[in-house]
């Protein structure tokens, strides 16, 4: 893997995290995922394509972390995973992946951001594209019922 | 020097904390943090706006005064810059301070929002401290 994929997230996450949220966090020695993740309490994801890269961001939090550290940043005390901490994964999961378009940018790679997906508790959430809502389609098989849910916007 | 009707002295620190301060940004988070700034440094009297076009509607209002405009730059419906380009060119709102924040860091950005008449310009992620000093900087050379 070359590392200059990689710091570029490990450097946006430790700069939005302390300075936006005064957390000191510890980084450990990355290592190659051969299995599928558990994932944690609070999870924002968001894509990322551009001319020369085609990728994901996943960011997931523990209970105790991410209430921590959204009443750090909201300079309020959060206590049970809400509307506000779903909001605030979304947008730290943003200014991460902002961070990190920055400085990949500066490497010469391209990169451009879809909007986050937060997950909480068994719940979805896609924000909503500019004048565009979120769209849940539903279907129906013979066994069962799914969803299909889109907020791809056209940006003029 | 005389802002929108708003004494301002020798910088940021000597600003009225009654004056009456805009924030656009379509994150309700980025709002609630800009606000928590504002209230640590003393000031109240805040309004939000969810993007440029309510924030314009709002500024143009006869019935509102803001004395300070703090806006994100990508925003649906109307983003900061064209936000910016509309208050400068509005004779009743041109002489606000508007401050811009932004996930942008791209040198071309800077220009645009120097070029369209940005009072100053903060790249997040920031600190309470370095939002302060930017307000210091709009407010000095006032």
């Amino acid at each position: 893997v070359k590392t200059d994929l990689v710091n570029p997230f490990i450097m946006a996450t430790t700069n939005v995290l302390e300075t936006m949220t005064n957390t000191k966090i510890i980084v450990g020695a990355p290592y190659e995922k051969v299995e599928y993740s558990d994932l944690r309490a609070v999870t924002g994801i968001i894509g990322m394509a551009g001319a020369d890269t085609t990728g994901n961001l996943l960011i997931s939090f523990d209970k105790e972390s991410i209430l921590a550290i959204v009443s750090r940043m909201l300079m309020d005390e959060f206590l049970e995973i809400n509307q506000d901490v779903i909001d605030a994964v979304g947008e730290l999961t943003n200014m991460i992946c902002g961070g990190a378009k920055n400085e990949l940018s500066s490497h010469g790679l391209t990169v451009g951001m879809a909007t986050p997906i937060v997950i909480a508790g068994g719940k979805v959430e896609l924000q909503k594209t500019p004048d565009h809502p979120v769209l849940t389609i539903p279907f129906e098989t013979e066994e069962g019922e799914f969803i299909l849910e889109t907020n791809l916007a056209q940006i003029i | 020097v005389e802002s929108a009707g708003v004494i301002c002295m020798s910088g940021f620190r000597e600003v009225s904390r009654g004056i009456s301060i805009l924030v656009v940004d379509d994150a309700s988070t980025m709002r609630r943090i800009v606000k928590g700034c504002f209230k640590q440094f003393g000031f109240e009297n805040i309004t939000e706006a969810e993007d440029g076009k309510i924030a314009l509607a709002k500024l143009q209002s006869p019935e509102n005064h803001f004395d300070l405009i703090v806006s994100d730059w990508n925003m649906p419906n109307m983003m900061g810059i064209d936000l910016l380009i509309a208050v400068r060119a509005d004779e009743k709102l041109k002489k606000i301070p508007f401050l811009m924040i932004t996930a942008e860091a791209r040198s071309d950005n800077v220009v645009a929002a120097a070029k369209a008449g940005v009072s100053n310009y903060i790249v997040k992620p920031f600190t309470v401290d370095q939002l302060e000093a930017k307000l210091e900087l709009i407010y000095s050379k006032k």
